[in-house]
C-alpha cells in the first residue's frame, strides 16, 4: 500500500521506542552485571522521550489524523491511552529495579521485552484496520508470554508462561477467525469500511458469527469470563512487577481496541453484540468477585479482583446508545483502575518474605504497627478498588454504572453495585490483617525509594481523582473517538 | 464433632456474611455527606460541611467495618487455605 512520507512522522514515537528496545538488547550484552540498573534507567528515559514525542504534535493543537491509508489513527483517544500505557510501564520498571536486580537472570531482555510490548500496545490503540490491530496485539502478546516465564527456573513462572501461551494462542486463533469472517461478510478490513458495509447491506449471519468470535478473542485479552481462567494463575506465577504490568498495561490496550472495533466498526450492528457483552459482564463480575473470596494468596486475590473489574469496565461498552458518556466513563475508570491496581501491587512488592513479595494475606499481619503509612496507603487502594468515596475507584464506578443505567442496563448496574459490596469483604481481609492481627515473625521491609515513590504517586492520583475529578472528566471528554 | 449445619449450612452462612458485610461503610459515608450537604445548603457554604461530615462518616464506617471484620475473624472461606485458594491446581 503506498503511503506519504509525512505518514512516518506520525509513528516517530513508536519507531523511537522500537529502536530504544533494540539498543537496550545490545547494551545488555556489554554492560556488566553489577551495572545492569543502568539498563532500567535507560528504559525509563526512552519511555519519557517517547512521551515527549507524543506530546509535541498534541501540544501544537493538531487535529486527529490518520496515516498509512487509514490503518493508523493519531487521535485524542489513542493519545490518552498511549500516555496512560507509558506511565504504567514506567511504574512497572520502578517496581522491577530490585526484583530483577536480585534475580539470577539477565535484565537486558526483560526491559527490552517490556519496551517491545509497549510498542505493540501503542500500535494497538492507534489501529483502525483489523490486521494492523491484530499484528500489534501479537507483538504485545509474544513479549508478554516471555515476560511471564522470565524466572525460567521457577516452576510457577514456567507454568504461568505455558498456560498463558497456550490459552493466548488459542484466543488469538479465535480472534483471527472472527476477523476473517468479518472481512468475508463486509469485504473490508478498515473499521470505517466495516461500518459502512453494515449500514448498507442486509444483516448477515456470517457477520454476527464473526462479531461473536472477535468478542470472544478480546474477552480473553481483558480476562473476562468465561475466558478469564488464565488470569489468577498467571498473576500468581509471574514475577510480581510483571503481574502488576499484566493487570494494567495490556488491559488498557485491549479495552482501547475493544471500544474502537465495536464502536467504530460494529457500532451499527449494536443490537447483536450488546447482549453478548452484557452476559459476559454479568458473569465476569460474579465469577471475579466470588472467586476472590476464596483466595489467601494476595496476587491471586488481585487477579480475581481484576477479573471483576474487567466486568465493570464492560458496562461502559454497553452504553453504545449514549456512547460519549460510555466512552468517557471507560477512560476515567481505566485511569482510576491503573492507579489503584498498580499501587496495590506495589505494596505487595514492598513486602518481602522468602525472597518473594508478600503473597499471603498473613504476610500483611501487623503492618499498621510496623508501618502506619504503608498500611494507610494500602487501605486507600483497597477502598478505591471497592469503589468507596472519596477515591478514584468511586468516581470511575459511579460514571460507569450511571452510563450503563442511562443506556438501559439498570439490572447490570445493580448487579455491579452488589458485587462491589461483595468485594469489600475480601479487601477487608487484608485491612483486618494489617490492623487487627498481631504480626508473627519479622516483617521484612526492603527500603526501596523507587517503589515507594511510585506507590505514593499512585496514592496521590487515586485521592486527587476521587476528590476533584473534573479535570480528568474534561480531559476524557476531549479524547473521545468521535 | 461434626457441624450440625453441615458443609452447605456453613457455606450458606459464609455467603450471607459476605452479602451483609460492609454495607455500613457506604451507608455511613452517605449519611455524613448527605447531612453535610443539607447543612451546606442551609448555610450556603458548600462543600465545607459535605466534605467534613463525609470524612467523619468514612471514619465511622471504617471503624464499624473493622469491628465487623473482627467479629467474623473466626470464619474462614470454604476454599482451601494453602495459598492456591480455589483448589484448581495441585
Amino acid at each position: 500500500m503506498p503511503f506519504a512520507a509525512s505518514d512516518m512522522a506520525l509513528i516517530v514515537p513508536e519507531l523511537f521506542l522500537t529502536a530504544a528496545g533494540l539498543v537496550l538488547l545490545i547494551m545488555a550484552t556489554v554492560v556488566p552485571r553489577a551495572q545492569e540498573k543502568q539498563i532500567a534507567l535507560w528504559s525509563i528515559a526512552s519511555l519519557v522521550v517517547t512521551g515527549v514525542l507524543l506530546a509535541i504534535p498534541a501540544s501544537s493543537g493538531q487535529a486527529a489524523r490518520s496515516a498509512f491509508g487509514g490503518m493508523f489513527a493519531a487521535d485524542g483517544f489513542a493519545l490518552f491511552f498511549k500516555v496512560l500505557i507509558l506511565a504504567a510501564v514506567v511504574v512497572t520498571i520502578l517496581f522491577s529495579l530490585r526484583f530483577v536486580g536480585e534475580s539470577p537472570y539477565p535484565s537486558g531482555e526483560y526491559y527490552g521485552l517490556l519496551l517491545f510490548a509497549t510498542v505493540g500496545m501503542m500500535f494497538m490503540v492507534s489501529g483502525t484496520h483489523l490486521i494492523s490491530i491484530y499484528v500489534a496485539l501479537e507483538l504485545m502478546a509474544l513479549s508478554q508470554y516471555v515476560l511471564a516465564g522470565y524466572f525460567k527456573r521457577e516452576t510457577k513462572s514456567i507454568e504461568a508462561a505455558a498456560k498463558y501461551f497456550i490459552l493466548g494462542a488459542f484466543s488469538s486463533g479465535i480472534l483471527l477467525y472472527g476477523l476473517s469472517l468479518v472481512y468475508g461478510a463486509t469485504g473490508s478490513l478498515f473499521l470505517a469500511g466495516v461500518a459502512k458495509s453494515i449500514i448498507a447491506g442486509p444483516k448477515s449471519p456470517l457477520l454476527v458469527l464473526g462479531i461473536i468470535l472477535v468478542a470472544c478473542g478480546l474477552f480473553f485479552k481483558i480476562a473476562s469470563a468465561p475466558f478469564h481462567v488464565w488470569a489468577p494463575d498467571v498473576y500468581e506465577g509471574a514475577p510480581t512487577p510483571i503481574s502488576a504490568f499484566f493487570a494494567v498495561g495490556p488491559k488498557l490496550a485491549a479495552y482501547a481496541i475493544f471500544a474502537r472495533i465495536f464502536f467504530s466498526g460494529f457500532g451499527p450492528n449494536s443490537s447483536d453484540w450488546t447482549p453478548i457483552i452484557a452476559a459476559s459482564a454479568a458473569l465476569t463480575m460474579v465469577v471475579g468477585n466470588v472467586g476472590a473470596l476464596m483466595q489467601q494468596n494476595v496476587k491471586r486475590m488481585l487477579g480475581y479482583s481484576s477479573v471483576g473489574h474487567a466486568g465493570y469496565a464492560l458496562l461502559g461498552l454497553l452504553a453504545y446508545g449514549s456512547k460519549d458518556f460510555g466512552l468517557s466513563s471507560i477512560l476515567i475508570y481505566l485511569t482510576a483502575y491503573a492507579l489503584m491496581n498498580l499501587g496495590a501491587f506495589g505494596l505487595v512488592i514492598l513486602l518481602e518474605t522468602k525472597g518473594y513479595a508478600g503473597e499471603s494475606v498473613d504476610d500483611f499481619n501487623g503492618l499498621a504497627r510496623k508501618n502506619p503509612l504503608a498500611a494507610g496507603v494500602m487501605v486507600l487502594f483497597l477502598l478505591s478498588l471497592a469503589g468507596i468515596p472519596p477515591t478514584a475507584g468511586f468516581v470511575g464506578k459511579y460514571l460507569l454504572f450511571s452510563a450503563a443505567m442511562q443506556a438501559g442496563w439498570a439490572w447490570l448496574s445493580l448487579l455491579a453495585v452488589l458485587m462491589s459490596a461483595v468485594s469489600l469483604f475480601y479487601y477487608f481481609r487484608i485491612v483486618r490483617a494489617m490492623y487487627l492481627v498481631e504480626g508473627t515473625g519479622e516483617l521484612r521491609w526492603k527500603e526501596e525509594p523507587a517503589v515507594a515513590v511510585a506507590i505514593l504517586v499512585c496514592a496521590a492520583g487515586t485521592l486527587a481523582v476521587g476528590v476533584y475529578p473534573q479535570p480528568l472528566i474534561a480531559l476524557a471528554k476531549s479524547c473521545l473517538l468521535y | 464433632m461434626t457441624d450440625p449445619k453441615g458443609p452447605s449450612g456453613r457455606e450458606g452462612r459464609f455467603f450471607a456474611d459476605v452479602l451483609s458485610f460492609g454495607w455500613v461503610l457506604p451507608a455511613s459515608i452517605a449519611a455524613g455527606a448527605g447531612l453535610g450537604w443539607l447543612a451546606d445548603r442551609f448555610l450556603g457554604i458548600f462543600p465545607v460541611l459535605t466534605a467534613v461530615l463525609g470524612l467523619l462518616g468514612l471514619a465511622a464506617g471504617l471503624r464499624a467495618v473493622l469491628k465487623e471484620a473482627a467479629a467474623l475473624s473466626g470464619d474462614a472461606p470454604p476454599g482451601p487455605r494453602d495459598g492456591r485458594g480455589d483448589g484448581d491446581r495441585k
